[in-house]
């Protein structure tokens, strides 16, 4: 856990440039929300919302503000680590509204945590539980 | 040209070309590939080898062990034969990831001039790396870089001891080189936390080394395998230094078969690139 979070080190960093992705939460529908929360040393703050759009599924980061770190990934998981989870990309900045798209085929009643995961050292920086 | 793979969220691939200062994108499919949600797959045996000619293939490589132990045999039965014995010391670093390594060859010496040395040995190698990825091992998936899954490993540390085989060239009193390749052994080491990746999915497993090594031909080697080019210098009569590329296999088996398409697997292999520098004493 030291070593990670040590390899962890702000060095390879995640943009810093606050995301401003377009979504307009009145054409969508609210499925589940949770507030993220950080893990350990690490920082992370905001709200989690995932919404149905037009039939595809959205996750949302509002006023969302991370550690930085390198390697950081925003997954859906089953548990609060990821023990089993889908990836639904790299972080695209430390702030900032941001979207990421799930996979059709993903049950969000199974993979209820989202995680920020720094994937190369195994890291887990911040957690939200949608609900 | 050297190419590096990703495989991306989407069914085509995409293939970065860096190895010449350009990069070149291809994408097989008509939507934009999304690098951040990719991972590496590794490249096959032969293109590690960057400075082997290509015309060299699995062909060749059979007929050269073939070739390898009939000079064997010959050197053996030559009574003209003379015979030496070197034992190495080695370290090796690449990136995130190095070895140490114990090695004795009893070599013949061949031909007129006697500078072909050719033999075997046995050979202990301890690879430890860190966050390294491992990619489906068995022939019938490492082959083809869309049924090729991954295992990442935060701490893998692998131990082999295998029978390895030499070739070498004096080319001086002062200088020499050669390739040596472990052939067949065993190893041990502990089981490792991991995460299994299947494109944009995955999910922790716990993974040992596997037991059996063996080379074959092409993909089909199963388990850790080093080899070494190398040059020597002799800064004493029975003293040199040793610099060497090494191309290091290890190979771990997860404890259930976490990869079930196209096929079942569990075994996943590491292919290091290293440079290593070691001491050598002829005895």
């Amino acid at each position: 856990m030291l070593g990670a979070a040590i390899a962890c080190s702000p060095e390879d960093a995640t943009p810093t440039t606050p995301a401003n992705d377009a979504f307009d939460e009145t054409n969508a529908t609210l499925l589940r929300e949770g507030t993220w929360m950080g893990s350990g040393s690490y920082n992370v703050s905001g709200v989690a919302k995932i919404y149905d759009e037009n039939g595809k599924k959205v996750l949302l980061l509002e006023n969302f503000s991370s550690s930085n770190g390198p390697d950081l990934k925003v997954y859906l998981s089953t548990t609060e680590s990821a023990t089993s989870f889908v990836n639904l990309g790299e972080l695209k900045s430390i702030s900032g509204k941001q979207t990421y798209t799930i996979p059709d085929q993903t049950d969000i009643d199974q993979f209820k945590f989202a995680l920020i995961w720094c994937q190369q050292f195994s890291a887990l920086f911040g957690k939200s539980e949608t609900k | 040209m050297q190419f590096q793979r990703y495989k991306t969220k989407y069914t085509g691939l995409s293939y970065l070309n860096s190895s010449e200062g350009n990069t070149e994108v291809f994408v097989s499919s008509d939507q934009m590939p999304e690098m951040s949600n990719t991972r590496q797959v590794s490249t096959d045996f032969l293109g590690n080898f960057g400075f082997i000619p290509k015309i060299i293939n699995y062909r060749s490589m059979k007929i050269s062990i073939t070739c390898f132990f009939c000079l064997i045999t010959y050197a053996v039965f030559s009574q003209d034969s003379k015979t030496v014995n070197y034992g190495d010391f080695t370290a090796a670093v690449g990136s995130n990831q190095g070895s140490v390594s114990v090695d004795y060859f009893h070599l013949w010496k061949l031909g007129k001039a006697q500078k072909i040395e050719i033999g075997f040995g046995g050979r202990f190698t301890s690879y430890f790396g860190s966050s390294q990825y491992y990619s489906s091992a068995p022939a019938s998936l490492a082959g083809d870089e869309n049924k090729s899954d991954s295992l990442l490993l935060q701490s893998p540390q692998v131990n082999a001891l295998n029978l390895a085989i030499n070739l070498g060239y004096r080319i001086s009193p002062r200088f020499g080189v050669g390739f040596n390749i472990d052939a067949v052994g065993f190893s041990f080491g502990g089981e490792k936390e991991g995460t299994y990746i299947n494109g944009n999915q995955g999910q922790t497993t716990s993974a040992k080394p596997t037991s059996f090594n063996i080379l074959l031909v092409g993909n089909n080697d199963q388990g850790s395998l080093n080899s070494e080019f190398y040059i020597r210098y002799f800064f004493k009569e029975k003293l040199a230094v040793k610099l060497a590329y090494q191309y290091l296999f290890t190979e771990y088996t997860t404890e259930t078969k976490v990869q079930q398409l196209p096929e079942p697997n569990d075994r996943f292999r590491n292919k290091a690139s290293l440079f290593s520098l070691g001491i050598t004493k002829q005895f």
